[in-house]
């Protein structure tokens, strides 16, 4: 498996299924970030729960897409899965607000860097590029 | 048909799914063509949205079936040829979710059981259309109940999906059709993009 794939879509759509029906893996074969994960685990094929990640990053003042942006070649070989954030309400609090905005912008970093996407959608899958 | 549409709020679902499932009754018009009703009124606000509903579709010929709970009893005495709108899973999965009269308890076998009955139910009927909303794509740590209860509506959805012919999202009174491009003809097109 070379190249990137980014994966986005809602909160329980079936993004992570659909990767691992896919390439039929398992879910030890996942990374799955956490509210305290400020580095990824590059030795696993699947990146899951990215926007946790940088939830975690924004709170020890680590810039996001420049960590992605300076493990370029690593994100080449990887499934790398993200909730979708964009599409409610603008949080009230300032610090919600500004994960959700760098959840977006690293959200475009990856597609721009990808070699597939897919939106997925109660468990089906749109690609959105190539 | 089964069909399951979906999306965020105030888009255009309800109508468009109302008025798609009244042009293909109209294909038939000896089925009866039934609308199940889902929603529980809890106060002032959920009986006027009740009320508009009810307006928007009066110029229907819908019979109105209350399956708050319970769906299989509710139906017993329909048609199962018939054309049936059920909107929406979101309210269905609320009634069995909440136990009204302490709101700190919940069912945890809630989901499991709406998705197992609403595949049931696409796999007994001809025609059925069900309405379900997105509520899974924005930022925030929702308490641990209101988290549950996106949980098990997505899992709901999912297993729809799977059982349904065709899957839909309306954005902004738009069809996005995911599952089934090919079933749907260039007059239900034109009812999709109607809004």
């Amino acid at each position: 498996m070379t190249g990137l794939r980014f994966v986005i879509g809602g909160a329980y759509q079936g993004k992570l299924g659909f990767v691992l029906a896919q390439q039929n893996l398992q879910a030890t074969q996942v990374f799955t970030c956490g509210l305290d994960t400020l580095e990824i685990d590059w030795s696993l094929p699947v990146i899951d729960k990215l926007h946790l990640l940088f939830w975690a990053q924004q709170q020890k003042g680590i810039d996001s897409q420049k960590y992605l942006e300076s493990h370029r070649e690593k994100l080449l070989d990887h499934w790398l899965i993200c909730d979708d954030l964009s599409a409610g309400v603008v949080p009230i609090d300032a610090k919600t607000r500004m994960w959700r905005e760098t959840t977006g912008r690293c959200s475009v970093y990856l597609a721009t860097q990808a070699d597939e996407v897919y939106r997925i959608f109660c468990g089906l899958a749109t690609t959105l590029k190539p | 048909m089964r069909i399951l549409i979906s999306g965020g709020c105030k888009n255009g679902k309800s109508s468009i799914a109302e008025n798609w499932i009244a042009q293909a009754h109209a294909l038939d018009p000896k089925q009866p063509l039934y609308y199940l009703a889902t929603m529980i009124p809890r106060d002032d606000e959920d009986t006027l949205r009740i009320k508009r509903h009810q307006i928007q579709r009066s110029h229907l010929p819908f019979q109105t079936i209350e399956i708050e709970r319970d769906i299989f009893n509710q139906i017993s005495l329909c048609n199962p040829h018939g054309f049936f709108l059920l909107d929406s899973t979101t309210a269905l999965l609320q009634n069995e979710l909440f136990h009204w009269q302490d709101p700190f308890e919940v069912d945890t076998q809630a989901g499991q059981r709406v998705a197992a009955d609403l595949c049931q139910l696409a796999t007994r009927l001809d025609n059925l259309m069900i309405v379900s909303d997105y509520i899974y794509s924005d930022a925030f740590f929702y308490d641990p109940v209101t988290e549950l209860f996106r949980e098990e509506l997505a899992q709901v959805d999912r297993a729809i999906a799977t059982c349904c012919d065709v899957v839909v999202e309306i954005c902004a009174g738009r069809a996005i059709v995911h599952k089934g491009q090919d079933l749907l003809s260039l007059m239900d097109y034109h009812v999709l993009n109607a809004v």
